[in-house]
């Protein structure tokens, strides 16, 4: 008897252990792939949270995907359906994480997306993106994501109110030095904006 | 130990135990690959992107009853059984494209619509702030659209042959049954509210929804803003006055208050004006708005608002220049407007709300007084269901009380008061089915019921879209419009019945890239216009519902947000051809507010280094009719055409670090000659001769100087 619920027990476990590890597995696959392939990186991403209806990292990373997606296509309504379903899925992780510095810096990212996709809305949207960048740097105050959204929105910003370059670049410094003092939670845990960023200081013209 | 050799037994077993299956494929969507489509097998991680090809192959270890997920954006989502077993398997599906998603056909057949949130099409409320002429007023921004008239004397809406009191204006659903501020004859009245309070604007000059009634032309369908993001103060200091706002934003709740106070008795003490003001134009008002949004998919919203207006003006006599006659205009108005909008799961839809105005004027003329007071109210309940991503069903009701106690008062100090009261309803029913991506069908019908009068009618309207090419579509809509009859006549004789109309309209529509270009043609028929005798008009004997008419026309409209950096512009152009026999017409006649030729080019550009948008507008409208009691005929005078040119400039700053724009605006800059029509004397001279004097505006320029501050936490933007 002790033997044969032993057996059905480790039985679960086993499984339990080859989901949790291919979960992993799958996961770090998709987030090598991030930066290389990205469509192919988001369809997987997609799957997986397809798949796993409890954990919120794939749903987040395939709200990630979207949005970079849109910020790379043309014209502005596929940009809007592409953002859409980025929202869909960033709620979805929402619901299940509930409050996260970087869920909520993600949804800064996609407001800013919006801009992109139609100027017009810069008037609404900007403190839609302040609003969310605050709330993830209350989370985290380290959150170098939270500041590298805050600085390409300022940085789209005209300077009459505060934006332009010359206002975004001590933004992008900082989110530097936050980039290289930043430890994920977990191998999982979202690392992206980090190139982004040193693109960003390039542009500002300096090292860092 | 023996726990862990068991374990991996088990993996062992698992993996060995299955062999692979190989699912490979090509998939297409209106005959061409989908590239970047996902495929893979629900509830699993197993899958593949395709190819630029459209070919994916994977392989998986799953066995038996499996389902293939196809998924890509625009086409619907596919699912395929599959039995599992040793074979590889080999399809070649086709993606049939979604109807929800982008570019599904709408119909367009009437309609100009902008939101902050869609694309716009039409004006959002920074279009109407920035249009130079309109001065932030949302109906004159409203009037750079096609399918208006310019009517420079009244400030109101005319659409397509419609006079003024045929367009309703709805706020959030409810209607706002005293939209515009009370003014003197010949002195343009404005909007009641500010566009910045919404966030979404509909504009139908026809073909509206069966959701709409009490209009027989047109429907201004105004959206107010969510929650607001954050706290916000506003100051606006302007030549004519000054406006404070405060919004204080808490977590599912926000509360806005808003105080104003305009005269423009200092400007008319700078700048002459033809007109003799005892009173200069003197309003003040204030708003509450409060909302909430409790919960996601939940949202309430209550607004109350109080105006007073005051104004006389003495206009020159026509024989006697050296003496005026005087017109007094009084106004105090009450509008409070609750609605709510609640998801009660994910394919229903439950939304409504109440509405009570109480408006009181004081109209005073040589010839005597009116004293208006009058109430409205209003709840209505909408029940929307999603049964699919491409069919909706809608229905809803609405209950009504509309009270006159209207007062007369003739020059011989005599009053005559009318008093009618009475309950209207309505119900409708619509129902929207796209049955592919690019084909819309809509029906419905409107009863209407209005015991003032005693009636009830039946409206029914259907209207479709269907795709003509790339970026473009046709719509056509055929609707019946009822309207109970305009309140100044019914307070004489309630015994009318509904007045009604036809609408036809035939809609061609392209847009690409932010440019947009349409064309509609469009047929009217009215018939039971209410008719009543010139000679005497108040006499109820005298009114009937014997007269008719029809409006048809082309309307034509380009913008293009997209050819010039920093800059934007859009052209419309009316076509119109009506004729009616209404109010106190003895004949049938094209009406005096009808030109047949209106123009409206409107361009904004955006200086980036001064920080600095200037705005230009042109406007030209064609004769206008008049009658002349010196030729026979009625309404057979045509005025000149009118041309106005119209700049702006908004000039972006900040002011002890708060946002600032201070705004400049001239009307009618190069001081062109306006006649919008002539007064005659009522007695002709010795020779028979009726002496005219045109009717034009108090000043040939206006001029407007603002300043709009905005304190905010993170001081971004003026809204």
């Amino acid at each position: 008897m002790k033997t044969l619920l032993s057996i059905a027990f480790s039985l679960t476990i086993s499984f339990a252990i080859g989901q949790n590890a291919k979960y992993q597995k799958a996961m770090k696959e998709a987030i090598a792939t991030l930066e290389t392939d990205q469509a192919t990186a988001l369809n997987k991403f997609e799957r997986i949270a397809m798949a796993e209806s409890e954990k919120w990292l794939p749903a987040y990373y395939a709200a990630y995907g979207y949005t970079q997606s849109s910020l790379q296509t043309e014209g502005g309504d596929r940009k809007d359906a592409l953002l859409d379903k980025a929202q869909e899925w960033l709620d979805k992780a929402q619901t299940i994480q509930g409050e996260h510095s970087e869920i909520h810096a993600l949804q800064a990212y996609i407001y800013l997306a919006r801009i992109v996709a139609s100027a017009a809305r810069g008037m609404t949207y900007t403190g839609k993106v302040k609003r969310e960048v605050k709330k993830a740097q209350e989370l985290n105050a380290m959150n170098p994501r939270a500041e590298l959204v805050m600085g390409m929105l300022v940085n789209g910003m005209p300077a009459f109110i505060g934006g332009g370059k010359d206002n975004a670049c001590p933004i992008f410094s900082a989110a530097y030095q936050k980039y290289e003092n930043f430890t994920p939670e977990n191998d999982l845990a979202p690392t992206w904006g980090k190139k982004m960023n040193e693109g960003y200081i390039g542009y500002c013209g300096g090292s860092n | 130990m023996l726990l862990i050799r068991i374990s991996i037994f088990t993996l062992i077993i698992t993996q060995t135990l299955s062999a692979q299956v190989k699912i490979s494929g090509t998939i297409t969507g209106s005959g061409d690959p989908l590239i970047g489509a996902n495929v893979y097998l629900e509830g699993t991680y197993d899958g593949a992107s395709t190819d630029a090809e459209g070919q994916f192959s994977f392989t998986t270890y799953e066995k038996g009853d499996a389902q293939l997920v196809i998924s890509y954006l625009g086409f619907e989502r596919t699912l395929i059984p599959l039995k599992l077993e040793e074979e590889d398997i080999l399809l070649s599906p086709k993606l049939k494209p979604s109807a929800s998603a982008l570019e599904a056909v709408e119909i367009t057949a009437g309609t100009f619509e902008a939101s902050d949130k869609k694309r716009g099409v039409a004006l959002s409320r920074l279009d109407v702030v920035t249009t130079a002429g309109a001065l932030a007023d949302i109906p004159s921004a409203i009037n750079t659209l096609p399918g208006t008239q310019s009517v420079g004397e009244a400030g109101q809406l005319f659409v397509r042959g419609g006079d003024a009191y045929e367009s309703q204006t709805f706020m959030d659903g409810m209607p706002i049954p005293a939209f515009y501020s009370s003014q003197v004859p010949n002195l343009p009245a404005r909007g009641r509210f500010s566009p910045f309070l919404f966030s979404g604007t509909l504009f139908s000059s026809g073909g509206y929804s069966a959701e709409y009634g009490q209009a027989l032309s047109s429907a201004l369908i105004l959206e107010t803003d969510d929650l607001p993001e954050e706290n916000r103060t506003g100051i606006s200091l302007m030549s004519v006055g000054t406006e404070l706002s405060h919004t204080q934003r808490w977590k599912k709740v926000a509360l806005s208050g808003s105080v104003n106070l305009t005269s423009l008795a200092p400007y008319h003490s700078m700048v002459p004006q033809s007109i003799d003001f005892q009173k200069d134009p003197l309003s003040y008002g204030g708003y509450l708005f409060a909302r909430a949004e409790p919960k996601a998919g939940e949202s309430y919203k209550g607004f109350v608002s109080y105006a007073f207006s005051d104004v006389q003006a003495g206009f020159q006599e026509i024989l006697n220049p050296e003496s005026y006659s005087y017109f007094k205009a009084k106004n105090a108005n009450i509008y409070a407007n609750g609605s709510f909008s609640k998801l009660i799961n994910d394919t229903w839809l439950v939304y409504g709300g109440v509405m009570y105005t109480h408006n009181e004027e004081k109209l005073a003329a040589p010839q005597g007084q009116i004293l208006n007071n009058r109430k409205y109210g209003q709840i209505k309940v909408v029940s929307q269901h999603h049964f699919s991503s491409d069919l909706t069903l809608k229905w809803g009701m609405e209950g009504g009380y509309v009270s006159l106690q209207d007062t007369l008062i003739n020059d011989l100090q005599q009053s005559f008061p009318f008093s009618r009261e009475g309950f209207r309803s309505a119900a409708f029913t619509e129902s929207q089915w796209k049955p592919t991506k690019g084909l819309a069908l809509r029906a419905g019908v409107r009863m209407e019921q209005d015991a003032l009068i005693n009636e009830v009618a039946f409206a029914p309207r259907v209207s479709a879209a269907i795709r003509a090419h790339a970026n473009a579509q046709v719509s056509i809509a055929y609707g019946k419009y009822y309207q109970t009859p305009f309140a100044d006549w019914l307070r004489i004789q309630p015994d009318l019945g509904f007045e009604q109309a036809e609408h036809f309209i035939l809609n061609y529509q392209w847009q690409k890239n932010d440019r947009i270009f349409r064309v509609e043609g469009y047929y009217k028929n009215y018939r039971d216009l209410v008719l009543f005798d010139r000679e005497d008009q108040y006499n109820p004997a005298g009114f009937s519902n014997e007269g008719s008419g029809y409006a048809g026309g082309v309307d034509i409209f380009w913008r293009d947000r997209k050819t010039i950096k920093n800059a934007e512009y859009w052209v419309s152009y009316s076509f119109l051809d009506t004729e009616r026999k209404y109010r106190d017409f003895p004949e049938s006649a094209v009406p005096a507010f009808a030109s047949k030729h209106n123009v409206s080019v409107i361009g904004k550009y955006f200086l980036n280094d001064w920080d600095t948008q200037l705005g230009l507008s042109y406007h030209v409208n064609s004769a206008r009719p008049y009658h002349d009691p010196n030729e026979p005929g009625f309404l057979t005078g045509r005025t000149p055409a009118n041309h106005t040119v119209s700049v702006n400039a908004s000039y972006l700053t900040q002011l002890f670090n708060h946002f600032t724009v201070i705004h400049v605006s001239v009307s009618n800059v190069l001081g062109n000659n306006q006649i919008y029509g002539y007064r005659f004397t009522d007695v002709p001279d010795d020779t028979g001769h009726f002496a005219s004097q045109p009717i034009g505006l108090p000043a040939p320029r206006f001029f407007f100087v603002g300043l709009f501050l905005s304190i905010s936490q993170t001081n971004d933007s003026i809204f």
